[in-house]
């Protein structure tokens, strides 16, 4: 069964004067997925991103959300998006609750108390919540963007660079808090990061965009499984293992470090067989660790290497 | 229409919130009770020296610094000052919300950028009306309190104009609303300009600039300004004072109702259409 779409870019452009922004720009995200929006800076995220909420008028090109054309049914698009656009600013000289309140309000509600306080407690903020404002760190703006944006229970969220300013317990709060609301809540979220890696541990597809322009859209891990991984072997004697690496198919692929760790980019079906051929040539392995080479996968895509 | 009364209270609401939304409410109180003070002190000496050559012709006879005239005298003097007390709100309007980032959210919100304008036009236009009102409650109300009622004797350069006491209220009220649709004016400029900026200090300045251009204007008698003067907002903003002439001059008094209503749909409009046009991209 075909999956409904939440949001269909078609051949969207922003230009202005003598820049375009975004270049003929098409995409489409399925309902209930989380979706990664990468991309350089001045690659045209955030236009694009400002587009599908109008804050930006397209140049050229249609913007659907939810099968309506955002040029004809804003008000009810709007509805049901709720967004943070890069930093999560409030009305500073009120407390933490009454902006809540207004944005609230501002969407046609009326929330009680009660649903205030469930929204604090939902992003971590229970007890803080008569605030002011001013008081708050980034993090807890952050936060308070979140409940901003789930107050009116939207059916698409919309995050521009959520993780900017974060700490990396508040990275982490945010990562499963967004999985919190896909899974649990059935929320569609778009979602714009520089953390390449976060978007692999958290994004269902993702498109990279550079010079206002689809690179590459997919699934994140149709895009990433024949991408090579830097994967880390502790292994016994490592002057013994990089003999033997040595003389093998993996010869020119392996480095250390002076800690005496080794360093192999392979393919992630390649580690079993790499460990095997360690552990059959006498040496011990005792841990394997890897990351994802995005960041080389990104700039390879964004033709800057 | 709904979307409209939804966002109106908020936009009040944050208007409120502000502590330079009640820089105008200190200085108007402060200004008012400290005439009324001082007329209260000397009054009497200042208006025997005011009437010294009247007194020459004429004979004069009752309470002549009464209500009525404090609140006259505290009318001339205070338009002056009450378009900054004004700017300084509305000017901040559109482009607070620019310079403090909530505009990105509140543009993201399910109203359409016009309503999103009317409310804070609307919202600026209770403010100053209530202002005007303030103004109307300490001026004339304290002028009868302390002063008591009578007769009132308005100086012009050519003439002297002596009204009823029974005769004045309506004027007063008249000219409350002159004042109103005249900061109105006001208002809805320092808004416009509020919609091309992200900080408000410069549609205050730029608001308070062009009215002391135009007063400057207005008070220079050149043959080329005169060909101006007609079509200044400044110039009509002092018609309030000819609801105390006798008789009335009402097709001036229309003309310049007109012209002040005039700049107010016209700045209006122009806001309008930038704001609704406006790519947010700060």
């Amino acid at each position: 069964m075909a999956q409904e779409l939440a949001i269909q870019l078609k051949n969207l452009s922003k230009q202005y004067k003598h820049i375009t922004a975004v270049n003929d720009l098409s995409l489409t995200v399925n309902t209930g997925e989380i979706f990664g929006f990468l991309g350089p800076n001045g690659a045209g995220k955030s236009t694009t991103i400002r587009m599908m909420l109008s804050l930006i008028t397209p140049t050229k090109g249609d913007v659907i959300i939810f099968g309506k054309q955002l040029a004809k049914e804003r008000n009810a698009i709007l509805a049901n998006i709720g967004c943070i656009i890069e930093k999560p600013d409030f009305y500073l000289y009120l407390s933490a609750k009454k902006n809540l309140e207004l944005f609230a309000r501002m969407n046609g509600l009326r929330p009680s108390a009660s649903k205030l306080e469930e929204m604090f407690d939902l992003v971590g903020l229970a007890g803080r919540s008569s605030d002011s404002v001013k008081t708050y760190s980034h993090g807890m703006k952050q936060r308070l963007g979140l409940a901003q944006a789930l107050i009116h229970e939207p059916a698409l969220i919309v995050l521009d660079e959520p993780t900017t300013g974060l700490d990396p317990q508040g990275i982490i709060d945010l990562r499963n808090l967004i999985l919190r609301l896909k899974n649990e809540f059935g929320k569609t979220i778009v979602l714009s990061s520089h953390i390449l890696s976060e978007m692999e541990l958290i994004a269902d597809s993702m498109v990279i965009i550079n010079k206002g322009k689809a690179v590459v859209q997919g699934k994140v891990a149709e895009l990433l499984s024949n991408e090579d991984l830097i994967v880390r072997f502790e292994v016994s004697d490592t002057e013994r293992a990089k003999s033997e690496i040595g003389f093998s198919q993996w010869n020119t692929f392996f480095r250390n470090d002076e800690n005496g760790r080794l360093f192999m980019q392979i393919s992630k079906d390649e580690i079993p067989l790499l460990n095997s051929f360690l552990v059959e040539k006498g040496v011990s392995v005792s841990g394997i660790t890897y990351q994802r080479s995005l960041e080389d996968y990104f700039l390879k895509l964004t033709h800057q290497v | 229409m709904k979307a409209l009364f939804q966002m109106t209270p908020i936009e009040l609401f944050k208007i409120t919130t502000k502590p330079r939304s009640y820089i105008g409410f200190l200085a108007i109180t402060v200004i008012v009770l400290l005439i009324e003070f001082a007329f209260y002190i000397d009054g009497k000496t200042y208006l025997q020296f005011i009437m010294q050559t009247l007194e020459q012709s004429f004979t004069i006879q009752g309470n002549i610094l009464n209500g009525n005239l404090i609140c006259f005298i505290i009318l001339q003097m205070l338009i002056v000052q009450m378009p900054l007390m004004v700017a300084l709100v509305t000017g901040d309007l559109i482009s607070g919300e620019a310079a403090g980032g909530t505009i990105r959210l509140l543009l993201t919100k399910p109203v359409s950028h016009a309503n999103i304008l009317m409310a804070k036009y609307l919202a600026g236009s209770i403010y100053t009306f209530l202002l005007i009102l303030w103004l109307g409650v300490l001026a004339l109300g304290g002028g009868y309190l302390v002063f008591g009622h009578g007769d009132l004797m308005v100086l012009k350069s050519e003439e002297l104009v002596i009204l009823r006491d029974g005769d004045i209220l309506w004027r007063f009220l008249g000219a409350f609303v002159i004042a109103f649709l005249s900061l109105n004016v006001i208002a809805t400029f320092s808004l416009m300009l509020s919609c091309f900026t992200d900080n408000s200090i410069g549609p205050i300045i730029t608001s308070m600039s062009v009215i002391i251009l135009f007063t400057i204007i207005g008070t220079i008698d050149i043959p080329f300004f005169d060909q101006l003067k007609p079509f200044l907002f400044t110039t009509h903003m002092i018609i309030w004072r000819n609801l105390f002439d006798n008789p009335l001059p009402k097709s001036q008094i229309i003309t310049s109702i007109t012209v002040l209503v005039g700049h107010i749909i016209l700045f209006l409009s122009i806001a309008f259409y930038h704001f609704t046009r406006k790519d947010i991209q700060n």
